[in-house]
């Protein structure tokens, strides 16, 4: 394939900007409406998140006082191209990268890339002068630091199970030896207690009235640059799927030759990861409502012994116990 | 107005959603009160068939509902969460406080009403409105934010647009109020 056609087709089109913006528009669709069942709640319509975005869209963009809107700005459109670029340049099954430009990969660049949409909502909190935005702001930092260890822990083990870091040859045959699936398994699972942290999506309406206060760091954002949040949030679920189904599900379908199985694998396991995202938040966020809770839980010291123990399992895997 | 015509006002023609955001700037707390009451489980899925919900800061509202009698203290605070709201808003005044004082309108510590100071788009009379009322002047205020994204302007429609005479005071309970 022609190289410049297969970057235009890469970036407007296929993983980019047509077929990402559905799938995104499609899986918030699904995240909302199951967290709303997991809640008991109504059922939003399908297209309730367009019409949202686009209302957020024709409003006026208010910058609060002292803040640069060029800051703003910026940060907001790398809230939409980063999880954008991630789709763009993970050998998803089909991507015209591939054979336009040879493209390969790489695990440690695509996981980074999944940092830039809550390192842009951090900003947006931190720089707005407003004691709400930086409280909320404060709470998404902690989160936010409780997952980028098991999430770089767990990358970095089941790297360790790969001859290389290219993406697209962690497809390995599925006869693996047991303690290499033992990690694998081990770092999946440290770095699905990350996925509802990076795929998080901020709450703007009051979903409880006995916290009228913002829950979010974006409570100062409005107009156009509120709508990139809401685009990029939706962007970033996909792109947060497709990376984790691409290090840790795909492998195991190793020995699914067939194009048809694997698009199917693909599709069947970003759909899975949505829901579970989805059922995760809708089912966790009643327990924590009602309980204080310490600065370091169980559910910020599990997912990092889960990483611990791929590691382990990784060295163990590459040079015996 | 029965609760069926209020739902149905609610969801109007434009199917946009709108998020809303309440002030009140004191007063006895009925229209309080009945703007909560419009937030719990039992009009969970009028709000949702309506695509209404609360905004958590006004500067992502589409609305601001506006109750209680606006004292001179409130005045300015008042003003500065209306202009924290983006253009295109409507404004809501809530309640008979809203719009003339109701039973403290010969208080020194009050002006003239908020509906008047602000120029508010619709005007939701009642001693507390019933919390579907509430939701059928959004749906008004819908329409006339879907109206000025042709034209460019919100008109003030106080004059000709709904005013439900729902009452939950009077009705005894909010299900039963009729005109």
């Amino acid at each position: 394939m022609n190289a410049v056609i297969g970057v235009l087709l890469a970036i407007l089109v296929y993983p980019g900007l047509l077929v990402a913006l559905l799938v995104a528009w499609a899986l918030s669709w699904v995240r909302t409406s199951v967290f709303a069942a997991a809640r008991g709640r109504p059922v939003s319509a399908p297209l309730a998140f367009l019409g949202a975005v686009r209302t957020s869209f024709d409003k006026e963009a208010i910058i609060p006082a002292g803040v640069s809107a060029t800051a703003i700005s910026v940060a907001s459109l790398s809230a939409v191209v980063a999880p954008l670029l991630a789709l763009i340049f993970l050998p998803l099954p089909g991507n015209p990268l591939i054979n336009a430009v040879g493209l390969q990969g790489d695990i440690i660049a695509a996981s980074a890339f999944l940092l830039a949409l809550p390192l842009a909502r951090l900003f947006v909190g931190w720089v707005a002068p407003s004691p709400l935005t930086r409280l909320a702001t404060d709470r998404s930092a902690r989160l936010l630091a409780g997952a980028a260890l098991p999430m770089a822990l767990a990358v970095t083990a089941a790297a360790q199970t790969f001859i290389s870091l290219r993406l697209d040859t962690v497809t390995t045959p599925a006869s693996a030896p047991t303690i290499i699936l033992l990690t694998r398994a081990l770092a999946a699972a440290a770095f699905a207690c990350a996925l509802p942290v990076l795929a998080r999506a901020t709450t703007l309406t009051q979903v409880d009235q006995q916290a009228p206060l913002p829950s979010s760091e974006l409570g100062e954002v409005s107009g156009r640059n509120l709508a990139a949040f809401r685009v990029g949030e939706a962007l970033q679920l996909v792109a947060v799927a497709a990376v984790f189904v691409t290090i840790f599900i795909v492998p195991l379908a190793g020995g699914v030759t067939n194009t048809t199985a694997r698009y199917l694998i693909w599709a069947v396991a970003i759909l899975a990861v949505a829901v579970a995202v989805a059922l995760w938040d809708g089912l966790r966020n009643q327990a924590v409502e009602r309980a204080e809770r310490p600065p370091i839980t169980w559910w910020l010291g599990v997912p990092v012994l889960l990483a611990l123990a791929a590691l382990v399992a990784a060295a163990w895997a590459g040079r015996g116990p | 107005m029965a609760d069926s015509e209020n739902a149905e006002q609610a969801r109007g023609t434009s199917r946009t959603p709108v998020a809303v955001f309440a002030i009140d700037s004191g007063g006895c707390g009925a229209c309080v009160q009945s703007i909560l009451a419009l937030q719990s489980s039992r009009h969970a899925h009028a709000l949702q068939a309506a695509r209404v919900s609360f905004a958590q800061t006004p500067r992502h509202a589409d609305v601001i509902l506006i109750s209680g009698p606006l004292t001179k203290g409130a005045r300015e605070s008042i003003a500065r969460v209306i202009n924290a709201t983006p253009q295109q808003r409507a404004l809501i005044a809530v309640g008979d406080c809203a719009i003339d004082g109701c039973v403290f309108a010969n208080s020194p510590a009050l002006g003239e009403g908020a509906a008047t100071i602000f120029d508010v788009h619709v005007e939701i009379e009642g001693c507390p409105p019933a919390p579907l009322a509430i939701l059928a002047a959004v749906g008004t205020a819908r329409e006339l934010l879907a109206a000025a994204e042709e034209e460019g302007v919100i008109e003030d429609t106080t004059e000709d647009e709904t005013t439900p005479e729902t009452n939950a005071q009077d009705g005894a309970s909010e299900g039963s109020a009729e005109e």
